[in-house]
């Protein structure tokens, strides 16, 4: 008959040795695999992701409705490429903020950019510190009217403005 | 089937079940550092470098959390890490709702957008009172260890 025994101060030590053991083999495998990785994430750096910018602007989706229809807007999704291919506003460019700069040369964006009357950003939703970031790196480029769109993507989606997806 | 052995097998079930989970909540970050790092942001309770540094290791310390529970494993000592882990995410899922905040959860990483709510608060209790029966059960999780080990 298996019979619980009781938890001895030694066994409770291993156990903590163990779980201390699991975190530090578990730091190190993260942090090579990071090192090694396609997008590394920076480590302590101030402005990089994790790290919360000002809040840019935000327009909302009524607002955003009106406006396409008496101005022209550049939409610019920065969610990553898997969420964008699932879904996306109709006529938007996808630039994810991980990779943005990269895209703006990619997608030669600066023209574009030029010709339209505002830019609006797209993200998961309205906590998005990574379209704060891009509104951030654009405005000193000289890119004007760039607003987030408040909800986000959610907020998008459940708006009723049209969507498309990547085949 | 006598009692012992099925409660053996309740056992087993939950140490797999909650190890699986935690697998595929590692898996699904791992890779995915830098948008982890934002989702984790959106809670606005760590400064850049705290996200940045959860965002490298967290993940990769679900995985190695959940294959130990799997395959049975200093089990009471990754029960004790899946506890932790589960309390810290149920402190950061709490003090996100009590501030208003409509977040996405970022349980699964970026792919399954699962907002913060009642939903990923009943996930987390679920995981947490799992783990805390495996490491209050102690030892029938060594007698699985041993076993495991023997064969």
């Amino acid at each position: 008959m298996n019979r619980p025994a009781a938890a001895s101060p030694d066994s409770l030590k291993t156990d903590l040795f163990r779980v201390l053991a699991i975190v530090a083999a578990s730091a190190a495998l993260g942090i090579c695999n990071n090192y090694f990785g396609r997008h590394p994430v920076p480590l302590f750096a101030a402005d990089g992701p994790g790290a919360l910018p000002e809040r840019a602007e935000r327009i909302s989706t009524t607002a955003l409705a009106d406006e396409i229809k008496n101005r022209i807007l550049l939409i610019v999704d920065v969610r990553a490429p898997e969420n964008y291919a699932q879904g996306h506003a109709t006529g938007s460019l996808n630039a994810p903020a991980s990779d943005f700069l990269l895209h703006y040369k990619h997608l030669n964006l600066a023209p574009k950019f030029e010709a339209v009357d505002g830019v609006v950003l797209i993200c998961d939703d309205d906590q998005c510190p990574a379209a704060d970031r891009v509104t951030k790196m654009l405005i000193p480029m000289g890119v004007k009217n760039v607003r987030v769109l408040h909800g986000g993507w959610d907020a998008y989606r459940q708006s009723g403005l049209p969507i498309e997806k990547t085949p | 089937m006598s009692a012992a052995p099925m409660h053996r097998w309740f056992f087993r079930g939950v140490q797999i079940a909650l190890g699986a989970l935690l697998f595929v909540a590692g898996f699904t970050k791992f890779n995915n550092g830098w948008q982890f790092a934002e989702l984790i942001s959106n809670y606005r309770l760590l400064p850049a470098a705290g996200n940045q540094l959860v965002a490298i290791i967290l993940p990769w310390c679900e995985i190695s959390t959940g294959l130990l529970l799997v395959f049975g494993v200093w089990t009471r000592a990754a029960a004790i890490l899946s506890a932790l882990f589960f309390s810290a995410f149920a402190v950061a899922i709490l003090a996100a709702l009590a501030r208003g905040l409509d977040i996405e959860c970022g349980c699964f990483g970026t792919q399954a957008a699962t907002t913060v709510g009642a939903r990923a608060l009943a996930l987390d209790a679920a995981g947490l009172i799992a783990s805390l029966f495996l490491v209050i059960r102690h030892s029938s999780a060594s007698a699985l260890d041993t076993s495991a080990a023997a064969g």
